[in-house]
C-alpha cells in the first residue's frame, strides 16, 4: 500500500514524534507507514484520516494507485 | 498486562508465608508427625510463598510505575505484529524440530519410555490446543 502521509504531515508541519504523540503510536511507527514497510490498520489509517480531516483514500492507496482521491 | 493474575499470585504468596511461618512456629508434627523431615516442608512452603510474592511484584510495580511513553510502546500495534509474527515463526520451527528431535532422542536411547511418551503427549495436547485455537478464530472471524 503507498501512502502521502510523510507529504501530508509536512504540510501540517509537524515532525514524526509529534504525529506519534497524537495518535498514540511509536515514532518508529510513523517512520515505518511512510516508508511503505508497515500497512497501518484500518483502526489506525481512520484514526490517521481523522486527525488530517480527510478521507482514507486521500492518505492510502492501493499498489495499482487506486485511492488519493481528492 | 493481567493485572489481576498477578494480585492473585501476590495474595496466594502471602497466604503461602503465612501458613509456612505457623507451621514453622507450631511444628508440623502437631498435625502429621508420619511426615520424614517436616521441617523441609516448612521451608518448601516459605519459599514458594516468597517466590510468588517476588514475581508478582516486580510486573506490579513495573505496571504502576510505566511511562507514557512504555504504554504506547505496548500498545502500539506495530510493535505486538512484530512481536506475533516471531512468535509465529518460533511456534512453526518449534513444532517441526521437537518431534526430530524427540525421536532421534528415543532412537539412539537417551531417552525412557516414560520421558518419551511423557513429552510425546505433551507436545499433541499443544498441536490439538494449536488446532482447537484455529477452528475457534474461524468462528469468530
Amino acid at each position: 500500500m503507498k501512502n502521502k502521509l510523510s507529504e501530508i504531515r509536512k504540510q501540517h508541519r509537524m515532525n514524526q514524534q509529534e504525529l506519534a504523540d497524537v495518535l498514540e503510536v511509536t515514532r518508529q511507527t510513523i517512520g515505518s507507514i511512510e516508508n511503505g514497510r508497515y500497512d497501518p490498520s484500518l483502526q489506525l489509517a481512520f484514526k490517521i484520516a481523522r486527525y488530517f480531516d480527510m478521507a482514507i483514500e486521500e492518505i492510502f492507496s492501493d499498489e495499482r494507485g487506486e485511492g488519493y482521491e481528492s | 498486562m493481567n493485572l489481576r493474575l498477578f494480585w492473585s499470585l501476590e495474595v496466594v504468596g502471602g497466604l503461602l508465608l503465612v501458613l509456612g511461618v505457623a507451621l514453622g512456629i507450631v511444628g508440623v508434627d502437631k498435625f502429621d508427625d508420619t511426615m520424614p523431615q517436616g521441617d523441609y516442608a516448612v521451608f518448601a512452603i516459605v519459599f514458594m510463598g516468597v517466590f510468588l510474592i517476588m514475581i508478582s511484584t516486580v510486573p506490579i510495580l513495573y505496571e504502576k510505575n510505566k511511562t507514557k511513553q512504555q504504554r504506547i510502546e505496548e500498545k502500539d500495534e506495530r510493535v505486538m505484529a512484530i512481536y506475533q509474527s516471531a512468535k509465529a515463526k518460533t511456534f512453526n520451527l518449534m513444532a517441526v524440530s521437537i518431534p526430530f528431535v524427540l525421536i532421534g532422542l528415543a532412537l539412539f536411547g537417551f531417552m525412557n519410555k516414560v520421558s518419551f511418551f511423557t513429552l510425546g503427549g505433551l507436545y499433541l495436547i499443544f498441536i490439538e490446543y494449536f488446532a482447537f485455537q484455529v477452528i475457534k478464530n474461524q468462528e469468530m472471524m
